[in-house]
């Protein structure tokens, strides 16, 4: 039913088709015939990753429709504007073997391809009161709409993508903590000096058996320090998000399939929380009234009576405490169990230089861990071998002095990590200037999976080995007969010679 | 009769429909001489026999794992002068002042000799006499046209002479060649009548069922439900070795060819033979369904929305393979089958071809 439309040509027969500038065959409206939903996301997936849904997403809608075979479909419909646009519809479409149709009302006809780079037109229309009628050059069906999918719903039903390297992400993040936890939540932030917005909020019941809404306190930080990555994001009752979208948060850890990005479809008024493992998400409206982190700070009010009379006793009886601030000085002392190294960011240039000289053997018991301060290197056998930025002694194993320095006053180990608080998944390295940098142990990976970039390499075809018996195509030659063909032949005889089949077909008989 | 013909038939006709290469028919040989070929069947040269069986065991390994098939029967060789005959018949050469016709004469008295070639007595002797045959409609003819400054000739089947080539460019030559497919033959330099000659091919291949049902989806003669081919089909071993050679074919031809023959029988009311016909589309539809790219099942069921023959085809194998589905598959697959012929099997399309008061085959 479809033909190829030629260049120049202008008439077309098929209902609200014309051709645009490019004279290229296009009606009001593009469509996408899928045969699943999990296309349909694959399709949004490829779009959303270099195009913007913004431009057609006033235009978008998204229908379940049935054919006269029962079989189910989903349609992609929205308004083809140009060529261009249904270009890259087209080629996405392509991508998840979907189909692409350009149209005005029922009748839509097959989108431009290599083979018509004009596009099609419908010579034969076809009889029907279906509200949809497809013309492609394997097929022509019709089909019924069942119903209408909602984008917004899609995109919030969809389970999220496990994705660990988001974890170690850097600003702004959301942290949800249930109603236990919030005070203590409140408190660990405020100690620990972190900037945020904190607010409360309640979501309806879960199921009628819940006595009232939920409620759990959101707070918005917007530089999180990295040692509370680890705390935040394994304690149960504790979730932290990062931006997708404004007004959609994902949980750290994971992916949304979509880039949510290019799908202006949420308000950015609201809050979508959207969690991981298939979980329902959790939406608001509205973004509830936030308040300073500060102001939160656990208080306590002086005795309006009697404290002086207090603090005079105490003083009296409470001797002044010893405290001395840590000190890293430089030692004359022979360097013991160098086991890391820390190249500052000036300094990457020159290892990617000197990674080439590397043994095998070295590279194999390296671990990397790369921060915004430089690369960290950490092999326990020694890291001399690796002749690049500032060596560290491992005077514990979470804690690392700079090589050349020692920790004044000069106490246990032990009792220097426990004063530091270093929690037990983290290594501290004390610089030579005082300084204490904390470097997650989980952040640690093999130097050998992140040393070698990726090399693209040429594909080649074999040559089929060929085949032992190989079978020629056959081919029929007329060879001369004479001039009298049929001379010497007879019919057959009444009474054939005695053959097998032919007593057992008599048998049959 | 002597010794040479079965040899000649078995050189010139049988080793290259196995292994590809030049038929020759030469001289008819009569409905006595087919007859009696086989008696002469020790005169084929050894090595050409052997080389064969290696082609034939090749044709059928593809079908089922086979070392040994047996040698050709009295039947075989019959049916090798049928065609030799036949494809003779159809010759641009074959034309006489005396007697007139001889092409139909021809033709009569390879019908007879063809009358007397039992059916295959098993499953064995069908796929035997299938490795002979299955190459038959690769068959085709090159015909040349040469033009030339003085005018042109047309040569069917043979090359034209060097010296009709000569001097191309100062003769202003120029050939062009046609390929003859085997139902086109009669029609370019043939004596025959097209009818009467592709009813004997089809009742040739009724002597070799699985060749009939393994190349269902050829153009003339369309494929038609025999007995020999319902016998075939009724058996669970012959059914496998049917199912396996149409999964080498389009699904939607074959669906259409089998669909088309199937409503034949339905119309004729031969409800024994429908329920043979329904267990191969049940068969060939489920391992479709569990094997089929999406994107290649959604075109052979939008293409079941045009095409009546393909429909009935489709939707007689879905109401058949629903129950089937749970008992011969694994639970994955099952599940997989389902999802795709259910839908089909409870449309309403569908369900209108049961007939009223029955139930789904």
């Amino acid at each position: 039913m479809l033909e190829r439309i030629a260049l120049h040509q202008t008439r077309l027969r098929a209902p609200g088709l014309g051709v645009d500038a490019r004279g290229v065959a296009l009606g009001t409206k593009g469509l996408v015939l899928l045969p699943t939903v999990d296309r349909l996301v694959a399709l949004l997936a490829i779009y959303t990753r270099e195009q913007s849904l913004e431009a057609i997403l006033p235009s978008v809608a998204l229908r379940v429709v049935r054919s006269k075979l029962g079989t189910r479909e989903i349609v992609l419909e929205m308004a083809a504007e140009s060529s261009d646009r249904m270009d890259r519809v087209a080629e996405a479409a392509r991508l998840v073997q979907g189909f692409a149709f350009t149209g005005t009302s029922r009748h839509f006809v097959q989108y431009r391809d290599a083979a018509a780079p004009f596009g099609y037109d419908a010579h034969e229309l076809m009889a029907s009161n279906m509200p949809l009628v497809l013309y492609h050059d394997r097929f022509t069906q019709e089909y019924e709409v069942e119903r209408d999918l909602d984008l917004k719903a899609l995109l919030m039903r969809l389970h999220l993508e496990r994705d660990p390297p988001s974890l170690a992400q850097p600003g702004l993040r959301i942290v949800v903590a249930e109603h236990g936890l919030s005070a203590a939540l409140i408190h660990y932030l405020v100690r620990s000096r972190v900037e945020g917005e904190v607010a409360a909020c309640e979501w309806p019941p879960a199921s009628a058996f819940d006595d009232g809404p939920t409620r759990r306190i959101v707070v918005r930080v917007p530089d999180l320090p990295p040692r509370m990555l680890p705390l935040l994001g394994h304690t149960p009752g504790l979730s932290t998000f990062l931006p997708a979208a404004p007004g959609v948060f994902v949980e750290a850890g994971f992916r949304h399939p979509v880039e949510l990005r290019a799908c202006p479809v949420f308000d950015a008024g609201g809050l979508v929380l959207m969690r991981g493992r298939g979980e329902e998400p959790w939406a608001l409206p509205r973004v509830p009234v936030m308040g300073d982190l500060r102001a939160f700070a656990r208080i306590t009010l002086r005795d309006a009576n009697d404290g002086a009379l207090a603090q005079m006793a105490e003083r009296s009886t409470t001797p002044d405490v010893v405290r001395v601030p840590l000190r890293v000085l430089p030692s004359l002392a022979p360097w013991r169990r160098v086991t890391v190294t820390w190249v500052a960011p000036a300094d990457m240039a020159l290892l990617r230089r000197v990674a080439y000289a590397l043994p095998r053997s070295v590279v194999a018991a390296t671990r990397i861990a790369h921060t915004n301060k430089g690369a960290f290197l950490h092999t326990e056998g020694g890291v001399e071998n690796i002749p690049v930025g500032t060596f560290f002694s491992e005077l514990h194993p979470n804690l690392f002095v700079a090589a050349g320095f020692d920790v004044v006053p000069q106490v246990a180990p032990e009792v220097l990590v426990r004063a530091m608080g270093v929690p037990p998944g983290t290594r501290v390295l004390l610089t030579g200037d005082g300084n204490a940098l904390g470097v997650p142990i989980e952040a640690f990976g093999p130097l050998e999976d992140t040393l070698l970039d990726g090399a693209g390499f040429e594909p080649l075809t074999a040559n089929a080995v060929a085949r032992t018996l190989e079978l020629s195509a056959i081919e029929l030659a007329i060879d001369p007969i004479g001039a009298l063909p049929l001379r010497g032949t007879k019919p057959v005889a009444s009474a054939p010679p005695a053959l097998p089949e032919r007593a057992g077909a008599a048998e049959d008989e | 009769m002597s010794a040479p013909v079965a040899a000649r038939v078995y050189r010139d006709i049988v080793s290259p429909l196995v292994l590809g290469g030049v038929v020759r028919p030469g001289r008819p040989l009569g409905g006595d001489a087919i007859a009696r070929l086989f008696l002469q069947a020790d005169a084929v040269d050894a090595d050409l026999r052997s080389r064969t069986d290696l082609g034939r065991v090749q044709v059928a390994r593809s079908l089922v794992p086979i070392d040994l098939l047996p040698e050709a029967s009295a039947g075989d060789w019959s049916l090798f002068g049928c065609v030799h005959d036949w494809l003779a018949a159809a010759s641009p050469e074959l034309t006489t002042l005396y007697p007139r016709r001889p092409a139909e004469r021809l033709l009569e008295m390879m019908a007879a000799a063809l009358a007397l070639v039992a059916p295959p007595k098993d499953v064995l002797a069908a796929l035997s006499r299938h490795t002979y045959l299955s190459r038959l409609f690769e068959l085709h003819r090159k015909d040349v046209r040469v033009s030339f400054w003085a005018g042109s000739r047309v040569f069917l089947g043979t090359k034209p002479p060097e010296r009709l080539l000569a001097w191309p460019s100062v003769r202003r030559v120029t050939s062009e060649t046609f390929e003859r497919e085997l139902a086109a033959l009669p029609e370019h330099g043939g004596h025959v009548d097209k009818e009467r000659w592709l009813e004997l091919l089809e009742q040739m291949l009724r002597s070799s069922p699985l060749t009939d049902l393994a190349t269902l989806t050829r153009g003339a003669p369309e494929f038609k439900w025999s007995r020999e081919s319902l016998g075939l089909a009724s058996t669970e071993f012959g059914r496998r070795l049917v199912v396996r050679s149409l999964r080498a074919q389009r699904t939607d031809a074959v669906l259409r060819a089998v669909g088309r023959a199937t409503r034949l029988l339905l119309l004729g009311e031969a409800f024994r033979a429908v329920a043979i016909a329904v267990d191969v589309l049940q068969d060939l539809l489920l391992a479709y369904a569990v094997d089929a790219s999406p994107h290649d099942w959604q075109v052979l069921v939008a293409d079941a929305g045009r095409s009546k023959d393909l429909f009935f085809g489709l939707a007689l194998g879905s109401l058949a393979a629903e129950e089937a589905a749970s008992k011969g598959l694994s639970s994955h697959d099952a599940e997989v089958a389902l999802a795709r012929l259910l839908p089909i099997a409870r449309s309403e399309e569908a369900r209108a071809l049961i007939p009223a008061g029955a139930t789904a085959p």
